[in-house]
């Protein structure tokens, strides 16, 4: 066939594949993406949406030429079915399935020591990864993360009368930072719109319910396993001081509030979180990163 | 509605009425709204109070006494009316939700349900708001 436009056609080298595992004890089908090569840069998803988050990333030659960037879609989101029988069950996510399943993904495809990078939920499960099995972790990069966040699970979405399809993705779309491009916020809420039924809510019943490290920091080993924590300034539900609270709790954490972006930065404002993202990088795997453009790795004063 | 100090003008009555119009001419909420009917109950305490009913991709001031049962409360002070259409809002200040937990100048209140089911439209409104201040 001939094409209808006369732009070319442009291809990305992002891979998407399917891996068939088991975890917490049923058989997973995981769909994954990645581009790159180098050390292992492992993408965790918010709650409700899936690895599309983290397209930028995947796509950014200056991070693919020097990393294997790695993102799932955890069960019951995006490409990835929820298990057999799950039409008797109510999703509740917990930390015990949650870390399972990183874990379990990560062996799968042998990655060694991977730099885990999690937003929201992901990014409070990247604590307790690191304070379970810092061994196995090259370093935690939590977004959007605390020790306890309250207040996200909330019963509304499984109305009947409510379309939780429109307002979830709404509900989210509250904690990005309005100067964040348009584009990036209508396509964090687009992502949102597609989640399964109840499937924002169980994953908050992890972020504010099951998981709670309030005085527990101290049992994080930042020697074994770096730990960093960025929050932007906007975000209303993991608030910059909850993250403050987690850095002071945890011995050697770093990080701090990002200026100008809310509570999505990979996906809301690629550019920006950035310039957050690459100094971090610099700090974890300098042989690789330390040929950038100096001026990239200016980025921040929190680290 | 013309300012002539240059600064935003208040959020009164009156300015409802401007962002009825506006919302006429939003291809936005005429796609998103078409299906909404929902009401609100906009309060300044001590300075006015107007009801708003949004049917049919149509934003309606109304006369209060006509609320239905199951509606949305916004009560704000003058300072927490100039923050909910704030376009350039301070951090954590930025959205009516954000601004319902964080500020103690904006309540919002009547049905939870009402407000979760109309969100998507509520806030294309909000942000209409916005963009009537930077015209003025």
């Amino acid at each position: 066939m001939s094409s209808t436009e006369i732009s070319a056609a442009r291809f990305e080298d992002v891979v998407g594949r399917y891996v068939n595992l088991r975890s917490s004890g049923r058989e997973q089908r995981i769909y994954f993406e990645e581009a790159g090569t180098g050390p292992v840069l492992l993408c965790l998803h918010t709650a409700g949406a899936d690895s599309r988050q983290f397209r930028h990333l995947l796509n950014d030659p200056e991070i693919t030429s020097r990393f294997r960037v790695v993102a799932f879609d955890l069960p019951w989101h995006g490409r990835s079915l929820p298990p057999e029988g799950w039409w008797e069950e109510e999703y509740l996510l917990t930390a015990d399935a949650y870390v399972a399943i990183v874990r379990d993904f990560a062996a799968a495809l042998n990655l060694d020591q991977p730099t885990v990078i999690g937003c929201s939920m992901a990014g409070s499960l990247v604590l307790e990864l690191a304070r379970r099995h810092a061994d196995e972790i090259g370093g935690v990069i939590g977004l959007s993360g605390a020790l306890k966040v309250n207040g996200r699970f909330q019963d509304w979405s499984l109305r009947p009368d409510v379309n939780a399809q429109q307002s979830v993705p709404t509900w989210t779309s509250s904690l990005m930072a309005p100067q964040s491009p348009e584009v990036s916020r209508r396509e964090v809420w687009w992502i949102y719109s597609q989640g399964g039924p109840g499937i924002y809510r169980g994953d908050t019943y992890f972020y504010s319910q099951d998981l709670d490290l309030r005085g527990r920091g101290h049992e994080i080993d930042t020697e074994a396993c770096p730990v960093y924590l960025l929050t932007g300034e906007y975000d209303h539900a993991c608030t910059p001081a909850d993250t403050a609270d987690a850095i002071a709790e945890i011995p050697g954490a770093k990080g701090g509030a990002m200026k100008d972006i809310g509570h999505f930065p990979m996906a809301e404002n690629y550019p920006l979180f950035k310039t957050h993202l690459l100094p971090i990088l610099d700090e974890l795997h300098p042989e690789v990163v330390s040929d950038l453009d100096p001026f990239a790795l200016e980025g921040t004063h929190n680290v | 509605m013309t300012s002539t100090t240059g600064t935003p003008p208040a959020i009164s009555e009156l300015w409802f009425t401007h962002l009825a119009n506006a919302v006429h001419g939003d291809r936005e909420l005429q796609v998103i709204g078409r299906y909404s009917n929902f009401w609100i109950d906009a309060v300044s305490p001590g300075h006015w109070r107007v009801a708003l009913n949004f049917h049919g991709s149509s934003l309606i001031p109304t006369p209060w006494k006509d609320l239905p049962l199951d509606h949305i409360v916004i009560s704000a002070t003058p300072v927490g009316w100039g923050q909910i259409f704030d376009p350039q809002p301070k951090p954590l200040l930025h959205d009516l939700l954000a601004l319902g937990k964080n500020s103690p100048d904006v309540t919002l209140g009547g049905s939870d349900v009402e407000l979760v089911r109309n969100l998507r439209v509520l806030s294309r409104l909000v942000d209409l708001g916005k963009a009537l201040h930077v015209q003025h």
